[in-house]
């Protein structure tokens, strides 16, 4: 699997690319697989692969937000919590969710991300955020890189692509 | 029921405490009913019970989110907002699904953590404000007035919403 490094080193048109395969990736993932199976986590830390669809589908919206900040404004700063997401299986009740459903939703919410992110020219995607306030941005870990939206998508592409594909392989067996 | 303009013209302190008694009164609200009275819409459009304490838990975060950036930014920063956002939610968030009385507790969390944050601000940080597409320059302080109101309006639909009506 590539990590976050080589993601970032390939072209940001290559990483869109990847992206736009995810959906009908998790939709393969989950196809045929009882709700038994898609809500079994694998240990009690580790999350379901229902859980990391309504994830996937979740970070969507965040990250439609953060582009359109960064394109929209000179160098801002970006508020990010740092356990934010921890917290959604259980605040957002991940558990009742239909898996199904949050996989189509996924792709839905997608298609406005990818809009977003090839709105206009694609250089605009290199417009950065403050290195200082990338602290936030790009917690827990601040030293990933700088605050450019064009990183930003390396990380996307982590959870969206093959880790999450592994992982949920990895939990619906 | 207060108007938005009415809430507006309250000191800052008074909206913050209204802001402060809402998880109460939704779980009030809540009590002794079924989950088939909660999740039930007063018809195919309206909200169920449920769905607007989802909606209430969603723009929490989202509001903490725009107030804690404009804290941290020195400029008017220009936001994201999309008002056909919230039907999505509801939606893709799969909000009939949801437990009403955890949903309540998700919200009174981060209700909790918003109080403090306003609580926090000295009164010249409370008038920094966003640039917001539709509405312009929106303030914290045009942000407490929203949820002040917010609050109000999804308690009288709750209301509503349990007795059948729209």
């Amino acid at each position: 699997m590539a990590t976050i490094a080589d993601y970032l080193k390939r072209p940001v048109s290559e990483r869109l690319e990847r992206m736009r395969r995810t959906p009908d990736d998790l939709a393969d993932a989950i196809r045929g697989r009882s709700d038994a199976e898609l809500s079994r986590r694998p240990d009690e830390k580790n999350w379901s692969a229902e859980e990391i669809v309504c994830h996937l589908r979740d970070v969507e919206r965040e990250y439609i937000e953060r582009f359109h900040l960064v394109l929209e404004n000179d160098d801002p700063k970006i508020y990010m919590e740092a356990d934010g997401n921890e917290r959604w299986p259980v605040d957002l009740q991940y558990h009742r969710n239909d898996t199904a459903d949050a996989a189509s939703a996924f792709r839905r919410k997608f298609a406005r991300l990818a809009a977003h992110c090839t709105r206009g020219d694609v250089s605009q995607i290199s417009r950065g955020a403050q290195a200082g306030p990338m602290r936030a941005f790009m917690l827990p870990t601040p030293a990933r890189g700088p605050g450019l939206v064009d990183a930003a998508l390396t990380p996307m592409l982590r959870v969206a692509g093959r880790g999450a594909r592994s992982r949920l392989r990895l939990v619906s067996n | 029921m207060a108007t938005r303009e009415e809430y507006a013209k309250q000191p800052f302190e008074k909206r913050v405490d209204r802001m402060t008694r809402t998880a109460d009164e939704l779980a009030a609200a809540i009590r002794g009913r079924s989950g088939a009275e909660l999740s039930r819409r007063p018809d195919p459009k309206n909200w169920a019970a449920n769905e607007c304490i989802a909606h209430l838990r969603d723009v929490e975060e989202v509001y903490l989110a725009r107030a804690r950036a404009i804290a941290i930014n020195d400029i008017d920063i220009k936001i994201y907002a999309d008002s056909a956002a919230v039907e999505r939610w509801a939606t893709n968030r799969q909000y009939l699904r949801w437990d009403a009385v955890e949903a309540v507790a998700s919200f009174r969390e981060l209700r909790d953590e918003f109080v403090a944050f306003l609580r926090s601000l000295a009164p010249a940080d409370r008038q920094r404000g966003c640039i917001h597409p539709v509405r312009g320059r929106l303030t914290i302080d045009d942000i407490v007035t929203m949820l002040a109101w917010h609050d109000d309006n999804h308690l009288d639909q709750i209301a509503r919403a349990l007795e059948g009506r729209a």
